[in-house]
C-alpha cells in the first residue's frame, strides 16, 4: 500500500508520527487534486514520492523557522504487529542504532531524502533521480557524502573505531 | 586502482552491481589499502545498522479511515462550490421565466376587466394582444377566460 511507504519516508524525514500522518494525507490530497496533471510519464509511486519529499522539505524548513520541539507519542496509534521487530536488540546495538538515527536527522534535507530513499525504501539511483529531479551522478555523490558524514560523526562519538 | 577510483565504485560494490573482473581489482586494492578497507567496512556497518532503525507501519484500516475522511471532506468542499454556483445560475436564468409565468400573467388580464368588457361587447385587447398575453397565462387560465367569453356571448 502506498500510504505506508509514504508514511515511512515522511516519518524518517520529519521524525514525528503526527506530522508524518499529516504529510501522507497531504500527499494523497495533492495527488487527487492534480490527478489530471499526472501524465503517466513516471511511475505513480515516483510521483507520490516526489510530492512527499517536497512536502517534507517544506515541513522541515517551516520547522526550522519555528524551532518547535515536539515529543513523540506513539501509544495512541494502531501499529501493526510487526512494528516492534528488532526491539530485542542488546543495549550496545540499540545505542549504535540510536546514534545512526541521530546522524541521519543531522543530514541536510537533500542528503536525508537521498539516504532514506536509497537505504530504507530500496530505490534505485535512477528512481531517486527522477523523484528529486537530479542527475544520477548527483544522487550517487549525495549518498556517498551522507554516508561519509554519518561515518565521520560516528567516529567522533566513538561508535566507529576504524582509522579514516 | 587508486583510492579515488575505489570511492567512485564503493556504492556499486555495496549494492553488488560490479562485475567479477572489477570486483577482483577492488579486492586487491582493499587488501593493500587500509583506508579504503575501513571505508568499505564502515559503510557496510552503517547501512546494516540503519536497517535496524525502528520501522513503524500502520494498519491498512487506519489509512483507509484516515484517507477516506480526508477525501470525503475534500469532495464536500469541491462539490459545495459548484452546487452553490449552479443553484445561483439556475435562479438567475430560470427566475425571470418563473416570474413571468407565475406572477405577471394573471395580473395582466384581470378577469374582472375581461368580464366587464365582454358585457359591453368590447374586448380590452386586440387579437394580437390576446395572443401575446395568453403566452403568459397557463392553459387553464386561458380556458377559463375563453369559457367565460363564450358563455356570455
Amino acid at each position: 500500500m502506498y500510504a505506508n511507504k509514504i508514511y515511512s519516508l515522511a516519518y524518517k524525514m520529519v521524525n514525528n508520527h503526527e506530522d508524518a500522518i499529516d504529510i501522507v494525507q497531504e500527499v494523497f490530497l495533492r495527488a487527487y487534486k492534480n490527478w489530471d496533471n499526472f501524465k503517466g510519464l513516471s511511475k505513480f509511486s515516483t510521483y507520490l514520492y516526489r510530492v512527499a519529499v517536497n512536502l517534507c522539505y517544506d515541513f522541515l524548513r517551516k520547522k526550522k523557522r519555528e524551532k518547535k520541539i515536539e515529543n513523540l507519542n506513539y501509544e495512541n496509534y494502531p501499529f501493526s504487529s510487526n512494528s516492534n521487530s528488532g526491539v530485542e536488540e542488546n543495549l550496545m546495538e540499540e545505542r549504535i542504532i540510536k546514534e545512526i538515527k541521530n546522524e541521519i536527522d543531522n543530514l541536510t534535507e537533500k542528503q536525508k531524502a537521498v539516504f532514506i530513499l536509497k537505504t530504507f525504501e530500496d530505490l534505485k539511483y535512477e528512481e531517486i533521480a527522477k523523484i528529486l529531479k537530479k542527475r544520477v551522478g548527483t544522487i550517487k555523490a549525495t549518498y556517498f557524502q551522507s554516508l561519509q558524514k554519518i561515518r565521520e560523526n560516528l567516529r567522533k562519538k566513538g561508535v566507529i573505531k576504524n582509522e579514516m | 586502482m587508486r583510492c579515488k577510483d575505489f570511492e567512485k565504485r564503493i556504492l556499486d560494490l555495496i549494492d553488488g552491481k560490479i562485475d567479477f573482473k572489477e570486483k577482483k581489482f577492488i579486492e586487491r586494492h582493499i587488501q593493500v589499502c587500509d583506508r579504503c578497507k575501513n571505508l568499505y567496512n564502515d559503510f557496510v556497518f552503517i547501512l546494516e545498522k540503519a536497517k535496524g532503525i525502528h520501522h513503524l507501519e500502520l494498519k491498512e484500516e487506519f489509512w483507509k479511515s484516515k484517507l477516506d475522511l480526508v477525501f470525503e471532506r475534500r469532495i464536500h468542499k469541491f462539490l459545495l462550490k459548484p452546487v452553490l454556483i449552479g443553484v445561483f445560475l439556475f435562479f438567475l436564468i430560470v427566475g425571470p421565466l418563473i416570474k413571468r409565468v407565475y406572477f405577471l400573467s394573471p395580473q395582466k388580464i384581470p378577469v374582472s376587466v375581461v368580464k366587464t368588457d365582454v358585457f359591453n361587447h368590447e374586448l380590452p385587447f386586440t387579437e394580437d394582444e390576446i395572443i401575446k398575453y395568453s403566452d403568459y397565462m397557463s392553459e387553464k387560465e386561458v380556458e377559463k377566460i375563453l369559457d367565460f367569453f363564450f358563455s356570455n356571448f
